[in-house]
């Protein structure tokens, strides 16, 4: 993406983009390759487990240049619960 | 038979990842026929006074495990995990033959995770970066038992020992221990290690021990260790178990001693391997005239071989008893090293065979030994030895004899 890009998008656009990326990080990481993964997919239907967590962390630190204090054995209900806590780390200023 | 039937137990399983093969089959085979894995190292020996080692060359983990379980696992829980799969199918010991919360599982390691920690330190230090997020359970000692208890189940006593080059004997000694103590039924035992990580081998290259050529044990011309690796696992049981529920004992683990030299770090003192050998036999309660063959830790460092000879020695009183050292074809296998050698002697007796110390060019005139040299030599086994040797002193003997011998 060049900034020119990067810069044109709107906030939404942007959250948007976050979302689908951070679910792309989870969907690597589980083990069932074919569950196709949304907002409201709750964590046990397709057991996410704590080594998940850990990867999908480092993952989104390595990505955006960020710090993400998560543990791996972090309470969420849904993926959509995990993704908004991912992105509360993501700074504004990163793409 | 030998000694108090409450110190026996049962091995009714093997399992082998080597420089010589990746099955007790194979393995046994190529010792017995004197063939070696030492080679070249070429490039992964790039820049050190060795250029000789006996890497597995041919260990292709996606044989054997998933992506998603290749990323939680280091190379030295691979080599264990896979030898625990074959030694546990040989076992016959499946879901519902015995109750898992009697099972333990105990794994030596000199080393534990090298390859992960140096890959770690490598993003670090060369690239600013973190270490991947999984180097912990990576790298820790206890991660092959872990890992073993996972896929058979079991839900006893697991961890992982570490006594450098003696940790798989350790493991053997602590596995056969649980069960005369009524504490298990079953123990998968034994040690698992990778070596060929550059900084580890530079790190052995610092220490000067080991071989610019090739691993002499007794040979007149000995010049040190060749490095070596893979995993040995063997499964106990309590003894007569496996004969009531019908399934084969391989042999009979009779007793182990242990001792401490509590003096040099690097220079073995006959003392200590004496204690151990004598703890050994007194635990097993068998003679020394009574022991056909000594599997030896037969490094092809100067001092371990003449510290050891000196103690055979004195343990058997001058009668030569034939010893040799496998690790003439395999190098040392480090933390793998007591179990790939028990395995070795659960072939000789097995065969009635013993395998050959290859590589000597001349027997050593100081050392009043029979190496075996060159070839295997046929030999009727009811009782032998495996002995282990570590830096620190720490010193383990263990004896296996004849099953119903």
């Amino acid at each position: 993406m060049t900034p020119t890009e990067a810069s044109s998008e709107t906030a939404a656009e942007r959250r948007a983009r976050l979302e689908a990326e951070i679910i792309g990080f989870i969907a690597q990481e589980i083990q069932d390759k074919t569950a196709v993964l949304t907002r409201e997919t709750r964590r046990d239907e397709v057991a996410i487990d704590s080594i998940d967590i850990v990867n999908v962390v480092f993952a989104v630190e390595e990505k955006y240049d960020t710090q993400v204090d998560i543990a791996p054995d972090s309470r969420f209900e849904t993926v959509g619960d995990l993704i908004d806590k991912l992105i509360t780390f993501i700074p504004d200023s990163k793409p | 038979m030998t000694g108090p039937r409450s110190a026996a137990c049962d091995v009714t399983g093997r399992g082998v990842v080597s420089s010589l093969g990746q099955s007790v089959a194979t393995f046994g085979r190529a010792l017995l026929e004197g063939r070696s894995a030492i080679g070249e190292l070429g490039e992964l020996g790039a820049g050190l006074r060795f250029g000789r080692g006996a890497p597995i060359r041919d260990f292709v983990a996606r044989d054997h495990f998933d992506e998603r379980t290749l990323g939680q696992i280091d190379r030295f829980t691979q080599f264990a995990v896979v030898a625990a799969r074959q030694a546990w199918h040989e076992a016959g010991l499946d879901a519902g033959a015995i109750d898992p919360t009697r099972v333990g599982v105990v794994i030596g390691t000199a080393n534990g995770g090298v390859d992960v920690l140096q890959d770690g330190f490598r993003r670090l230090y060369a690239n600013g970066a973190s270490p991947k997020p999984l180097t912990i359970p990576q790298s820790m000692a206890s991660a092959p038992a872990s890992r073993i208890a996972r896929e058979i189940g079991a839900r006893g006593p697991v961890f992982g020992v570490s006594s450098a080059c003696a940790s798989a004997a350790h493991a053997i000694i602590v596995g056969a221990g649980f069960l005369r103590a009524g504490l298990v039924d079953a123990m998968v035992v034994g040690g698992t290690d990778s070596c060929f990580g550059e900084g580890y081998m530079r790190a052995w290259d610092a220490l000067r021990v080991v071989s610019p050529d090739t691993c002499r044990p007794f040979s007149v011309d000995r010049r040190g260790l060749i490095l070596g690796e893979g995993a040995g696992i063997l499964v106990l049981e309590r003894h007569g178990r496996a004969a009531a529920r019908g399934a084969r004992v391989i042999a009979e683990h009779l007793g182990g001693g242990m001792s401490c030299d509590a003096g040099d770090l690097l220079a073995p003192d006959p003392a200590g391997m004496v204690a151990a050998m004598r703890n050994a036999l007194a635990d097993a309660g068998v003679e020394a005239s009574r022991v056909d063959y000594v599997n030896a830790h037969g490094t092809g460092t100067g001092a371990n071989d003449r510290a050891e000879a000196t103690a055979l020695g004195t343990v058997f009183g001058g009668r030569r008893v034939p010893v040799s050292s496998i690790k003439s074809m395999i190098g040392h296998a480090m933390g793998a090293a007591g179990a790939l050698e028990a395995i070795a002697t659960l072939t000789a007796i097995e065969t009635a065979t013993i395998p050959p110390t290859i590589g000597i060019t001349a027997i050593d005139p100081e050392l009043d030994i029979d190496p075996v040299p060159d070839v295997a030599r046929p030999c009727a086994i009811d009782v032998a030895m495996s002995n282990s040797f570590a830096f620190g002193g720490l010193d383990v003997s263990l004896i296996f004899g004849r099953a119903g011998a």
